[in-house]
């Protein structure tokens, strides 16, 4: 799950420039990087997530 | 008045006028006349007699005698007079780089009292030491690789000389566009690059890394061994830091987005609210996952315990040196106060500590509100999200749109210090993730939005003429730069500081272990106490900590 995180984190930024490369219109580039910058968030709270399924204070009082 | 009088009297008027006119005419369009050698001849300066008698009024010194001259048998030449003229620019721009990264390396001595006085007294030596040889281990690592991958291909900057032996970008050419990854010159300073204006580069380049280098002590404190911090700061300063300073500001991808794909003048980030702040931050939350909340920090329920610091005096003091060193960091980044739009200066300044002030505000005021009393600790974390805030836009913006952005960052700080407690479960004692981190991403879109277009540093900024101008000002793909600024500094850099602290954590581990932690770290870690004359006792218990432990 952490793997994954960090891929989805890469992937956000891949949309992102992948935008530039795709389209000329500052509209869709703008959309595009919106989507990566998000993407790229959901990546870092997915990596937390698989921290916090084995998080310490889980098991202890 | 008959009409023929009128008629008369107007043509008067006007033939006066066009007479008067005409000289004033003739001045504007005459030529310039080019200075000689031959009207230096009749320069005087005072003679060794007059200066002997001593200058109160400081009317003398400094004068035609004291231009150096090559060849003083010919006499001062036009020559002299003009070598004078442009070392006198270098050397105004070597000085003022010089005391500004001065001011910005004191702020070390600001995070490091923020960051103790936000920890608890069982801990203050280890604090302490952090922040203090962070200094040395970032800056042998950057000495030795770091600066040479940041800022090895930026020559031709005019303030510091030029700087002609940074000569070499390594790049990639992928879709019929070239994509600047790394400098490759400048490695121990050594070879062609030991040069005059590659050291003053360096100082000022180097103060900056360790203050994105400093950012993660402060969330990582209380549980971070010492011998993991040192290595994943000296990796912070020679690798990641290193590669987006130089796709900002050496020169790289990032800086080029104009040029390449018509985004505005490519990713602007005048002086780091991406490049040191953002780094630091996304590091540190990088760091604080793996290294998980202190004991105590979260209830079995997930419920948030509050962990105060020992000292909010030392932190409300580092808080102002922070502030000091500031005007050092933003007025600084122009490399120079002398010509291509250096004079600038004073409104960067201006711009720093208004966004300072209004986060501090935003900030007290979100607590008042929600709490019913200003918290210090936040009001100072407020003023430091302003000025984080500011870091990137303060070259490219006016007072107004300092003030509103510093006034938002105030508030946001707040609302991410909760979600990053509360939601994600990341233990931050000093609150960086939220004041570098989350202020740091606000920052470099704020250029996006608020740059007015005013700014003229030489005609260009990143090799596309014109000034910085955001969305409210007319250019929106200036934004777009921008945010695929930010997707690379969560998609990329956080990646690239994850796996390395991931990778230190498997090999050394960066967690102490459940028994120094409880101790304090003091002991365990450093083998001497910060507090060594006072007994430490857990609030509301009356037990020492060494009983507890």
């Amino acid at each position: 799950m952490r793997v994954l995180g960090l891929a989805v984190a890469v992937g956000g930024w891949m949309i992102a420039v992948g935008g530039l490369l795709a389209t000329d219109s500052l509209g869709a580039r703008m959309g595009l990087a919106l989507v990566g910058f998000g993407t790229a968030i959901a990546g870092v709270m997915t990596l937390n997530a698989s921290h916090l399924q084995s998080a310490f204070w889980k098991e202890r009082q | 008045m008959k009409l023929h009088t009128r008629v008369l009297l107007a043509a008067g008027v006007t033939a006066a006028a066009l007479c008067l006119s005409a000289p004033l005419r003739a001045d504007e369009q005459a030529p310039p006349v080019p200075i000689t050698t031959g009207d230096l001849k009749g320069i005087s300066p005072p003679s060794t007699d007059d200066l002997a008698k001593g200058d109160p009024g400081g009317t003398l010194t400094g004068n035609a005698g004291d231009i150096v001259m090559a060849d003083p048998k010919a006499g001062l030449t036009i020559v002299d007079v003009v070598n004078q003229v442009g070392q006198n620019r270098i050397a105004i721009n070597f000085v003022w780089t010089l005391i500004t990264g001065y001011l910005v390396m004191f702020m070390q001595a600001g995070f490091a009292l923020v960051e103790t006085g936000l920890c608890r007294a069982k801990n203050a030596n280890h604090t302490m030491m952090m922040n203090f040889m962070v200094y040395g281990f970032g800056m042998f690592a950057y000495w030795v690789m770091g600066f040479a991958l940041q800022q090895g291909g930026s020559a031709g900057l005019s303030n510091l000389g030029g700087l002609q032996s940074l000569n070499n970008e390594f790049k990639v050419s992928l879709f019929g566009v070239d994509w600047g990854l790394f400098g490759t010159r400048g490695f121990f300073l050594s070879g062609q690059t030991y040069d005059v204006g590659v050291m003053v580069m360096f100082l000022f380049q180097m103060v900056f890394m360790d203050t994105a280098a400093t950012i993660v002590t402060g969330a990582c404190a209380e549980r971070w061994k010492f011998a993991a911090f040192a290595m994943s700061s000296m990796c912070l300063a020679a690798i990641w830091y290193p590669l987006y300073g130089n796709w900002a500001w050496g020169g790289g991808w990032l800086s080029q987005l104009g040029g390449n794909f018509k985004l505005g003048h490519g990713y602007c980030d005048f002086a780091g609210s991406g490049v040191v702040h953002a780094v630091g931050g996304l590091s540190a939350l990088a760091g604080g996952m793996i290294i998980g909340p202190r004991i105590g920090k979260y209830n079995r329920d997930g419920s948030p315990n509050a962990m105060p610091g020992h000292d909010i005096t030392m932190v409300l003091l580092g808080c102002f040196i922070l502030a000091f060193g500031w005007f050092g960091f933003n007025p600084g980044s122009t490399l120079g106060a002398s010509g291509a739009g250096n004079l600038r200066i004073g409104s960067i300044a201006v711009n720093t500590m208004i966004a300072g002030a209004t986060g501090s505000f935003g900030a007290i005021l979100y607590m008042w509100m929600r709490f019913g009393k200003p918290d210090a600790s936040m009001s100072g974390n407020g003023l430091l999200a302003g000025l984080v805030a500011i870091t990137a836009p303060s070259g490219f913006v006016n007072t107004v749109g300092a003030a509103i952005l510093g006034f938002v960052a105030g508030g946001l700080v707040c609302l991410s210090v909760e979600f990053i407690e509360r939601v994600m479960k990341v233990d931050d004692p000093v609150g960086a993730i939220s004041v570098h981190g989350t202020c740091g991403l606000w920052g470099v879109l704020s250029v996006g939005l608020f740059a007015d277009g005013t700014s003229n540093y030489g005609g260009s900024w990143n090799g596309v003429d014109g000034s910085v101008t955001g969305l409210f000002y007319g250019d929106a793909s200036q934004l777009v730069a921008q945010m695929i600024g930010c997707c690379t500094l969560v998609g990329i850099i956080f990646t690239i500081a994850y796996l390395f602290n991931w990778a230190i954590d498997v090999f050394v581990g960066q967690r102490v272990s459940p028994e120094a932690e409880l101790e304090g770290l003091d002991l365990p870690e450093m083998g001497a106490l910060g507090y060594p004359e006072f007994q430490l006792v857990l609030p509301g218990t009356g037990h020492s900590v060494e009983t507890v432990g």
